[in-house]
């Protein structure tokens, strides 16, 4: 059996754009992992909810992690590194890459990327009103003024 | 592209009216929502309640709560609160890097008015002393998302920083000492048994003639137990901090007639009194006020002074438990009495102490230091505060 650094497999976005990677990158997302231990994975892995776009960055970053991934758990400058590359690599993204990025790791199941994004979400709105948080998901007010009010009241620990 | 998020809409909203989505932004399915906010902070969780019904049940749901808080723990993520005549969450991720800010808190003692505007009330010095003492606000220790506070007065609370959520401990019955005027003072310890998954509050009860009553109120009982046996005796006021599963005091053990200082460990798990001794050195001061207090340095047991002279040595042991492993340290900022290392900052670099009437952030490598203001807020001499983690968990629901 080829090792997991020369076995090479190709994964092909939505928008018909390939991009050959090392079956260990590859496994960084669960559900690729899947496909290649059930032995699909002969050819090109077509992935039908990803834009070129999104899935280059998102190899970029399961790369970055298993180049430099910490030598164990006990390595914490090996972590405090990968965290100062994550930052940065989230830097260079407006809120709708970000949003595909959550969607893109939910659907190929990479939680280190979820976390990340989401935490990039989090940190995006702590300081929000709930009108701006509206819009920003697209969710409908569906309080009462008085409602709205009530609720208001009880959570103004929030509010302050 | 349009197409398919209409249909994801389409999948989320069950059938709802739909609404002009923003031209750029993907729409997220609920889970996705939450699985951001599992990663906010309290007051945007709080605040993001008020977006729509559907958030409002998800956002207080049991289950989403129990979720946040280990999320929040995992990632370490903390707050600082300080007692100053007033109670102030401190913004934490601000240390060391700008200027501090602070936002009052409410709490269960709150409504209690300030004692300075009664200053015309009290007849003689004395009472106004005992007054003092008994509106006097203690942060007793945090665990997890809980804090200890206490006041004589008032008595001791379990609670909840920026919710303000709480719960009272239940009174005291103390046959032996209920007459109050024989009641000298009494001390606190709160901490988690990681065994029995129960949090627990110690409480000394010291009599005027010296006799110590202590009790242990564990809060998946609800209620209080009687420690029998008592060895100590005439303890001073000192703070308590917990570590390696054990409240730590400084108090008095009479032996041979001798009052001889020590640590008392109290083990959250059996709940035994331990005593740790401490270093014969350590009694060298010949302050006649002479008082020893416990806290925590980088996770290391250390003993500073408390005796309103000046001090810069610090007795720490760096091996928990071995009596030769205590070693003393110098620092270059003296203090009279306070000395209480809070946490170290995010890169374990540096250690944010309370010196006196100060925040100071203290570096234990190159003995360098600064001072931290807080915008709008004068610390005073005698000032209390603690970490904890954020947490939207009432004291409570719990058990």
């Amino acid at each position: 059996m080829a090792s997991s650094s020369t076995n090479k497999f190709v994964l092909k976005s939505n928008d018909d754009v390939s991009f050959e990677v090392t079956e260990a990158v590859a496994r960084e997302f669960q559900v690729i992992a899947h496909i290649i231990d059930d032995d699909c994975a002969k050819k090109a892995i077509p992935l039908s909810n990803v834009t070129g776009e999104i899935l280059s960055k998102m190899i970029e970053y399961g790369k970055k992690h298993i180049e430099e991934a910490p030598v164990d758990e006990e390595d914490e400058e090996g972590k405090k590194k990968l965290q100062i590359w994550d930052e940065e690599f989230m830097k260079q993204f407006n809120m709708e890459i970000v949003f595909q990025l959550i969607l893109a790791s939910n659907y190929l199941n990479n939680k280190g990327l979820l976390d990340l994004t989401c935490c990039t979400v989090a940190d995006h709105i702590k300081d929000m009103t709930p009108d701006e948080v509206r819009t920003l998901f697209n969710v409908k007010n569906d309080y009462t003024t008085e409602e709205e009010e009530e609720i208001r009241k009880e959570n103004s620990w929030a509010f302050e | 592209m349009r197409a398919r998020k209409r249909e994801r809409r389409r999948e989320i909203d069950e059938g709802e009216e739909e609404e002009e989505a923003s031209p750029e932004l993907p729409n997220l399915p609920l889970e996705l929502v939450m699985e951001i906010l599992l990663r906010s902070p309290v007051r945007s969780v709080g605040r993001f309640r008020c977006v729509s019904k559907a958030f409002c049940s998800l956002l207080t749901d049991p289950k989403f709560i129990k979720n946040h808080h280990d999320a929040v723990r995992l990632r370490k993520n903390r707050g600082l609160i300080l007692y100053s005549n007033c109670l102030f969450d401190v913004d934490f991720n601000s240390i060391g890097i700008r200027d501090l800010t602070a936002v009052e808190l409410d709490h269960p003692f709150k409504e209690d008015g300030d004692f300075f505007s009664d200053l015309g009330k009290f007849r003689s010095g004395n009472e106004m002393l005992s007054s003092w003492k008994r509106n006097q606000v203690k942060i007793v220790g945090s665990s997890n998302g809980l804090v200890c506070i206490y006041q004589k007065k008032g008595g001791a609370f379990l609670y909840i920083p920026i919710t303000g959520d709480s719960k009272k401990l239940p009174d005291l019955d103390l046959p032996e000492v209920v007459d109050e005027v024989r009641v000298d003072f009494e001390i606190l310890g709160f901490g988690f048994d990681v065994i029995t998954h129960d949090y627990k509050v110690v409480k000394f009860v010291i009599r005027k003639d010296g006799e110590v009553y202590a009790n242990v109120y564990s809060l998946k009982t609800d209620s209080w137990k009687r420690i029998r046996d008592m060895r100590y005796r005439h303890v001073q006021y000192s703070s308590s901090v917990v570590l390696n599963g054990a409240i730590h005091w400084i108090v008095k053990l009479e032996e041979e007639g001798e009052n001889k200082r020590v640590v008392a460990a109290f083990d959250l798990k059996t709940q035994e009194f331990r005593d740790i001794l401490l270093p014969d050195e350590a009694e060298e001061c010949n302050h006649f006020t002479m008082k020893l207090d416990v806290s925590s340095l980088k996770g290391c047991l250390c003993v500073f002074y408390s005796c309103f002279d000046m001090h810069n040595d610090i007795w720490v042991m760096n091996k928990y438990g071995l009596q030769s492993s205590w070693c003393k340290i110098r620092i270059m900022i003296p203090y009279t009495f306070m000395m209480k290392p809070l946490c170290s900052t995010k890169n374990d670099e540096e250690v944010l102490l309370i010196l006196d009437d100060s925040l100071i952030l203290y570096n234990f490598k190159c003995d360098t230091w600064r001072s931290l203001g807080i915008r709008r807020v004068k610390l005073d001499n005698g000032f209390e505060g603690v970490t904890y983690i954020e947490s939207l968990v009432s004291p409570n629901s719990y058990g």
